[in-house]
């Protein structure tokens, strides 16, 4: 069973003159423990379509089946339901709750899983120690360094056990080092079977990918294996 | 309970404006608290008063009660166009279902150069009104007086034990009526004039006075041969009781007043009407017969005229209920703007801290909050903020409600009822979930992506 199957996706914004087709129709599979890059300049649709895959929005139409289950047409608690238990989020800016500690912020997806409180502290400082961040479990973010946060925010995408790894820019805002450091954890995810779909428009990052979907004008102008990784096979 | 959690600390993380918020519920919730412990206490205050009149008192005042809605006499003292006679008294006196009738003349008149009010009554008044003597006994005849506590001390400088058995020479000495009158001598009386303001009303009594003497005043009163016409004499009045001091403000007497005889009031003051006729029933149940025959009986001694009104106890205190309802319901107004301000307080917050938080909305809703929860969250926020302003402000009121009778001392003590506190916490939960409801269902709506976006 594929991770994702994407058919047709289409977005439309306003209409009439002001119609903008963001996505004008993109098919895409992923299969599972792929570590795909989604590459394309600014405008592309390529945030639309991270928006689509990460379920914070809603196709126009066409057919999303994310881990088996049909999820273009869900609304509601149910979308957000499958958020939770399907896709973890890695964002550029980290977004994370600054007054609450590392810990806490890895907990909050299993709160809204309704999870007890025992069971979440050990699930979360399992994830922290999955990122090298349990000497940091009682800290604030503004306590934490760039690449600590991100750390943080990963472990926070993790501990759900979600389908895939949606980030977004997630070395967007860390130094070479720190964001080195960040790809390099991506690869042991990766090597440990987690699914991971990265949207960047640095082609170093995108080279670490098994494979790069490049979106153009709305539409997947092309989607090959990534030459590092051939160099590495 | 962990989304509950986070209600709680989202009112922490800006506990400054979270205090300040809160103060707006707390002044609004005090305010109805306090406001409408007052108003209960006026209200029993007031109907506590009037009740001690007893069920069964019935005044008969002069005028109409068209005339007395309008005037500023009231009920209680219309002496200037009285319509009554003693006669009158002695007519209802003799009506069936009456236990007891006085009449009520409240004049003013010199004492050594002192004013005294003085309360002309039968001696049945005592029956009827329950005067409460520290010591003596009650007028029960001429030329005796009963003095209120105030005035034994300020007249005779004795306590209640050592005035009875004294005299009070009522009336102004012959030695200092020249020099007092100032329509008698009209340059020294000018000049006079702004110090001697409050001895006006006895000056304009002594005129009346002398004309009464002149018919019937007792030969053996002095007089200065050279005055013309005679200035009043000095009559000495038996003390023969004090009178407590007693904290009714309500009723036919003047508080405090000293009591003497009717007819002596009346000479002193030289009307023949009095001022009211106040009436005890036999029983509740002869109220309504004694009010219809005091009707029927005066009017037909009036020649067919209406020009006197009989109030009773119960209407008596049911105009005051009337006014002490309005009263508190005008507190309780002014009170509700303050808490709806208060409540306009908490929404104005709770937008800002959706807007503020439009990030973490999102962040949240990517992590998996349903709409649900995010609006759990806010709502819960405001109520929070609500329900804890609320408790500290039913706090501040009743502590208000205790110290502020005793800072002013003219207020009666505030009655702090359940209702006034249940209402108040309820209202400031009710607004909780008022004004917490639109920024609660604002951030609920958000979009994800939109949210995301904004930094």
């Amino acid at each position: 069973m594929k991770v994702i199957e994407a058919r047709e996706l289409k977005k439309i914004y306003g209409r009439g003159e002001g119609r903008v087709e963001a996505l004008a129709g993109v098919s895409l599979d992923v299969e599972p423990g792929e570590w795909v890059s989604v590459v394309g300049p600014s405008g592309s649709g390529k945030s639309t379509l991270m928006n689509l895959l990460g379920l914070l929005d809603r196709p126009t139409s066409g057919s999303y089946v994310l881990d088996g289950r049909e999820v273009s047409g869900l609304a509601g608690g149910d979308l957000a339901r499958a958020r939770r238990e399907l896709i973890g989020f890695v964002f550029q800016s980290y977004n994370l709750l600054p007054r609450q500690s590392a810990r806490r912020n890895v907990e909050l997806p299993l709160v809204y899983a309704g999870m007890r409180g025992a069971e979440r502290r050990k699930l979360a400082l399992g994830a922290l120690e999955q990122v090298e961040l349990s000497d940091r479990a009682g800290h604030r973010p503004p306590e934490l360094s760039g690449g600590q946060k991100q750390r943080v925010a990963i472990a926070r995408a993790l501990v759900g056990r979600p389908a895939m790894l949606l980030a977004d820019e997630p070395t967007g805002n860390l130094d070479t080092k720190s964001g080195a450091g960040i790809l390099d954890l991506f690869g042991e995810l990766n090597a440990s079977g987690v699914t991971l779909i990265v949207v960047t428009h640095d082609p170093e990052v995108a080279q670490r990918g098994d494979r790069i979907v490049d979106i153009r004008d709305g539409l997947v102008f092309a989607d090959e294996r990534s030459r590092g990784v051939e160099v590495g096979e | 309970m962990q989304i509950a959690g986070m209600g709680l600390s989202g009112l922490l993380v800006n506990w400054g404006r979270t205090i300040l918020t809160m103060l707006g519920i707390v002044i609004g919730v005090a305010a109805v608290v306090l406001l409408a412990s007052l108003g209960n206490g006026i209200q029993k205050s007031i109907s506590g008063q009037i009740n001690d009149l007893g069920p069964n008192l019935i005044t008969v005042s002069p005028g109409t009660s068209g005339e007395q809605d309008g005037g500023d006499n009231g009920p209680f003292g219309a002496a200037a166009a009285s319509t009554l006679k003693p006669e009158d008294t002695r007519l209802v006196e003799d009506l069936p279902g009456v236990a007891a009738a006085s009449s009520n003349v409240s004049t003013v008149a010199p004492v050594e150069r002192e004013s005294v009010s003085f309360s002309g009554v039968d001696p049945s008044y005592n029956e009827i009104r329950a005067v409460g003597l520290a010591a003596g006994r009650f007028v029960e005849g001429r030329g005796e007086v009963v003095l209120s506590e105030a005035d034994a001390r300020r007249l005779l400088d004795s306590g209640p034990g050592e005035a009875v058995g004294k005299t009070l020479p009522v009336g102004t000495p012959p030695e200092d009526a020249p020099e007092r009158d100032p329509e008698r001598d009209p340059e020294r009386g000018q000049n006079r004039l702004p110090e001697r303001i409050p001895e006006r009303i006895p000056e304009r009594l002594r005129e009346q006075i002398p004309e009464r003497l002149s018919e019937d005043a007792a030969p053996e009163q002095a007089r200065e041969p050279r005055q013309e016409p005679a200035p009043e004499p000095v009559r000495r009045y038996d003390v023969v009781g004090v009178a407590e001091a007693s904290d009714v403000e309500f009723g036919p007497p003047i508080p405090e007043a000293s009591y003497v005889a009717t007819a002596d009031a009346l000479e002193i003051s030289g009307v023949e009407t009095v001022g009211q006729i106040v009436v005890q029933a036999e029983n509740a149940g002869a109220v309504d017969r004694v009010v219809g025959g005091i009707g029927k009986e005066l009017r037909a001694a009036h020649g067919g005229a209406r020009d006197f009104s009989v109030i009773t106890q119960r209407e008596l205190l049911s105009t005051f209920t009337e006014i002490t309802d309005q009263l508190k319901i005008f507190l309780a107004g002014i009170a509700g703007i303050s808490l709806l301000v208060g409540g306009i307080g908490v929404m104005n917050i709770m937008l800002v801290s959706v807007a503020e938080r439009t990030r973490e909305i999102g962040v949240r809703k990517a992590l998996g909050a349903t709409n649900a929860d995010v609006l759990f969250q806010f709502l819960l926020e405001a109520i929070l903020l609500s329900l804890i302003g609320g408790v500290i402000g039913v706090a501040v009121g009743v502590v208000g409600a205790a110290v502020l009778p005793e800072i002013l001392t003219d207020l009666p003590p505030a009655v702090v009822t359940g209702n006034e506190v249940a209402l108040a916490f309820g209202v400031s939960a009710l607004i909780g979930v008022v004004f917490g409801v639109l920024p609660a269902y604002r951030s609920a709506r958000l979009q994800p992506v939109e949210a995301l976006r904004r930094e």
